[in-house]
């Protein structure tokens, strides 16, 4: 083993099969790797178009569902509350009436309208609980008008009108 | 060597196999991806087509504003009945009325002191805007003893049973208070007594008259509710951004008229409507709106031809103060009847449905010229404009509504007012809306929404002239099937050259005519030479075909009687026309009430409170004059100028002082009009046909506090008014010092009624 002695690897068909093999491996493993590292630049590619669809629906979402008229007038519901409100709050309905009303301008556009009219009988503190009760499940678009309360007997007469509006059609 | 290159390819093979796992991995996340983003982009790209079909861009964010305006009407209603109910001991509340914003509670107080206490707690409340009390003393009330019975703590559901026996603390009888109708001035204001005279009357008998309906042609009032009263009154309060707009109205004989509701409408944009309430306030009639700043129109929805306030102006958002209405509208004739004092006329009626209050307007009827066609009954269509009641269009027995009938007149027609014969059966609400426009009905004129409809009603509604040549009147709510008997639609008038006469008989007589001294002067049993028949030019035609109502021009309240009478003579004879009820008092700009000027030169004098520039328009449906036109106008210094204009005006004050008042008054008639009549005795007594007011020499003064004006509020509102005006915007301590200092009614003590008007603040939503 002294100087200039040449080193001889000598491999065998096998050990060059195998050899060459891992190279092989190697390379395939080199780009699949690449093939990766594009694919993730790919993924943050695609993550950030669909954050921006997300938020553009986002957007257009709470554009459509702000604060809003109904798109169809309460019906029943409305003469529903009233009723109820009235009858849990210990009223006495003497009457009640529910119609549709000729549409209704309200800022720049015409609504249709539900009304409500009704006349009830009791307590001050009946009263109270009433329109309590009324505000608590109001249906979106209910305003409450024409009231007139007189005593007579020591109970409170009221006559008032219930309103509701829905886009137009 | 062989295990350690087994081991290096084993390591690659696991290496390889790591990058492939990842690899196929990052793929599937990649597609996952990118499925995502294509869902995404197609429920964006559906979202962004709903958004932009349904109701686009523009209109979403109008409904969201719209929407807006609606939360400030959804109040807390139970924190304010809440507070207003609590009445404290000593004090009672008897009504409460809500109209818009504003609520109005009446009660009455053991004295004034408690009523202001009330006052004051509310006011601290934080849940009004604006408050103001009125408080009148009433001794004959008795006294509210502490802890009577309130009608509270009701077992829910449960009939209310007073907490405390009658017996020691007995019901508080109502007394009279503000809550009752304020009885009707004590005069009706809107034609004036003449004045008494004073001279000698002739004992010479005169035998029975003859009355000769030989009439030819009648001029009716413009409106068969007329507005008599348009007041403002300036409110310098900057922090508000409320004004209120009050509407009443008086039958023929100044009592008001309760149930009214009343319609109001924005001039300009943005445009906003709303209807009074059903049930207006009880106490007088009186209806309230809460309006922000603006121009509004407003009317009472009555059925005749009712006279439209327009600009009615409450202020500029840029300036600080508004300006609060009162308009009080009064029916002009009784409906049908002949005015007191006419002869019995007996005029040709083809038919009367049912005797309605609404004259026919004075133009021609232009329908008759016109094709109809409807949604259904076309074969009947005709009949609706053929002119004849009796003929009528219907839709159909199995035709529900909505249907219309759609007219179309022969050429473009400057119209001011239409008419519908109501074929009804059975009576009921009904919703009907007429559409007009010069090339197709695309403009909705009016709405009459659940309207008390009956068989043979006669609805009508007059408005501003508009060229016109489609009428559709659509209905849309019936308990009935569609018809209608008669749908005229009029034009209008061309400006008379001479205000409408007529061939007038001596008719009546009476004990003194109407006309005062110096103007008239009293020659005995003498009458005119000059026959009074003057043609007119233009002659307009009252074709009355369906109410015979037939009003005198020359209406006097006196009874005709045949007594031994005077015939003045006339120092002139005007032409047919009332002199305006002036004078006319305002502030700032205003319109006044209308009136109807004479043929003859008229003089009109003007007086303003200020140095600086005043303006003034003579106005009529489609004139506007500039009548003053001063840029240095002396405060205090009274001019005068002559007028020719004549028909029924009213003046507009365009450019005044918003703060300080103005008059205006017609003191004359030229005397270019007058005659030279030549007395000579005749058997039938005449009576010089004076108008309403006479026309000479009646000398209006400038306004003064104590002198009741034409046109002016009775007097309970005016008090309320002035009282209102003056309290409104106190703070509760400036309310409560000065009424403990120099209270109105109740100050020393005693029982009180008051009236207390609270404006909510506005409500953010339920």
């Amino acid at each position: 083993m002294g100087a200039g002695t040449e080193m001889t690897l000598r491999l065998s068909r096998l050990e060059w099969w195998l050899a060459a093999f891992a190279v092989a491996l190697i390379v395939v493993a080199g780009y699949l790797g690449v093939t990766w590292a594009s694919s993730q630049a790919e993924k943050q590619q695609l993550n950030a178009q669909l954050t921006t669809l997300q938020q553009a629906l986002g957007r257009i979402e709470q554009s459509m569902a702000g604060p809003t008229f109904p798109t169809a007038p309460p019906g029943l519901q409305l003469v529903d509350l009233a009723a109820r409100s009235a009858r849990e709050a210990g009223l006495e309905v003497v009457t009640i009436h529910s119609s549709s009303v000729s549409p209704e301008q309200i800022g720049r556009n015409v609504y249709r309208g539900t009304r409500v009219t009704m006349r009830v009988t009791g307590a001050s503190d009946q009263v109270v609980e009433f329109f309590g009760r009324l505000e608590r499940e109001a249906v979106a678009s209910m305003v409450i008008e024409n009231m007139e309360l007189d005593l007579v007997n020591r109970r409170w007469e009221m006559s008032l009108e219930i309103f509701a509006y829905a886009q137009p059609s | 060597m062989t295990i350690g290159l087994l081991l290096v390819v084993l390591g690659c093979v696991l290496l390889a196999y790591a990058a492939a796992w990842l690899t196929l991995y990052s793929r599937n996340e990649v597609s996952a991806k990118e499925a995502q983003v294509k869902q995404g982009e197609e429920v964006v790209q559906r979202a962004v087509a709903a958004y932009s079909n349904s109701v686009g861009v523009a209109k979403a964010a109008e409904f969201r504003e719209d929407f807006r305006l609606l939360r400030e009407r959804q109040l807390r209603w139970s924190d304010v009945f809440h507070a207003l109910l609590d009445a404290p001991d000593g004090m009672a509340v008897d009504s409460v009325t809500q109209a818009g914003f504003t609520i109005t509670v009446s009660g009455r107080a053991n004295d004034n002191a408690i009523a202001t206490d009330y006052l004051t707690r509310l006011q601290n409340s934080g849940l009004f805007a604006q408050s103001a009390i009125q408080i009148d003393r009433d001794l004959s009330l008795p006294l509210i003893q502490p802890g009577t019975p309130s009608p509270t703590n009701s077992p829910a559901g449960l009939p209310f049973v007073p907490t405390r026996s009658p017996t020691t603390a007995p019901p508080v009888a109502l007394p009279p208070t503000a809550t009752q109708p304020p009885a009707p001035p004590p005069s009706p204001t809107f034609t004036p007594a003449a004045p008494a005279l004073t001279q000698t009357l002739s004992p010479t008998r005169t035998p029975p008259t003859t009355i000769t309906a030989t009439k030819t042609a009648t001029p009716t009032p413009e409106f068969d509710y007329a507005l008599v009263v348009r007041r403002s009154t300036f409110i310098d309060r900057s922090d508000t951004q409320a004004s209120r707009i009050r509407g009443a109205i008086l039958d023929e004989n100044g009592k008001w008229i309760q149930g009214v509701a009343f319609r109001i409408e924005s001039e300009g944009s943005p445009s906003w409507s709303a209807g009074g309430p059903q049930q207006p306030d009880k106490r007088d009639g009186t209806v309230e709106f809460a309006v922000s700043k603006g121009s509004f129109r407003v009317w009472p929805l009555v059925e005749g031809r009712v006279q439209i306030a327009t600009s009615i102006y409450t202020g500029r958002n840029e300036d600080p103060g508004m300006y609060e209405w009162e308009l009080v509208w009064r029916k002009t004739h009784p409906g049908g009847s002949l005015a007191s004092g006419s002869p019995t006329l007996t005029p040709t009626i083809t038919r009367t449905p049912i005797p309605s209050a609404t004259p026919i307007r004075a133009g021609r009827n232009v329908a008759t010229l016109g094709s109809a066609s409807a949604s259904a009954g076309q074969d009947s269509a005709q009949r609706a404009i053929d002119g004849n009641v009796e003929t009528v269009w219907q839709s159909g027995e199995y035709v529900p509504p909505p249907q219309y009938i759609l007219i179309t007149l022969n050429d473009v027609y400057r119209v001011d007012g239409i008419e519908m014969v109501v074929a009804q059966a059975p009576a009921g609400k009904v919703t009907h809306e007429i559409w007009v426009g010069k090339d197709a009905p695309n403009t909705k004129l009016v709405e009459f929404a659940d309207y008390p409809g009956q068989d043979g009603q006669t609805i009508a509604y007059p408005f501003d002239a508009r060229d016109i040549k489609y009428v559709l009147i659509r209905t849309t709510r019936s308990p009935s099937f569609v018809a209608w008997r008669e749908i005229r639609i009029f034009e209008q008038l061309p400006p008379p050259l001479s205000t409408p006469t007529f061939t007038r008989t001596p008719t009546v007589t009476n004990t003194a005519t109407p006309c005062p001294a110096p103007a008239c002067t009293p020659t005995p049993t003498a009458t005119r030479t000059r026959t009074p028949t003057v043609t007119q030019s233009p002659t307009p035609t009252f074709t009355s075909t369906l109410t015979p109502t037939i009003t005198q021009t020359f209406t006097s309240t006196r009874t005709p009687t045949n007594t031994p009478t005077v015939t003045r003579t006339p120092t002139f004879t005007p032409e047919p026309g009332t002199l305006p009820p002036s004078p006319f008092t305002g502030v700032g700009p205003r319109n006044t009430p209308p009136f109807q000027v004479y043929t003859c030169p008229w003089k009109l004098k003007y007086q303003a409170m200020w140095n600086g520039v005043f303006k003034v328009y003579l106005e009529s449906n489609s004139q506007s004059v500039l009548v003053i036109d001063r840029t240095d106008v002396q405060a205090g210094v009274v001019y005068d100028d002559l007028r020719y204009e004549t028909g029924p005006r009213y003046f507009r004050v365009a450019s005044a002082d918003p703060t300080r008042e103005w008059t205006l008054w017609v003191v004359e008639i030229s005397s270019t009009c007058a005659l030279t009549p030549v007395p000579t005795v005749t058997p039938t007594p005449t009576r010089t046909p004076c108008p309403d007011i006479c026309p000479t020499s009646v000398q209006f003064g400038p306004s003064n506090d104590s002198a009741p004006l034409a046109f002016d509020l009775p007097a309970e509102l005016r008090h309320l008014t002035r009282s209102l005006v003056r309290l409104v915007g106190e703070p509760a301590g400036a309310l409560a010092a000065p009424a403990a200092q120099t209270p109105p009614t109740g100050s020393a003590g005693g029982p009180v009624v008051f009236r207390l008007v609270l404006e909510v603040k506005h409500g953010r939503g339920y």
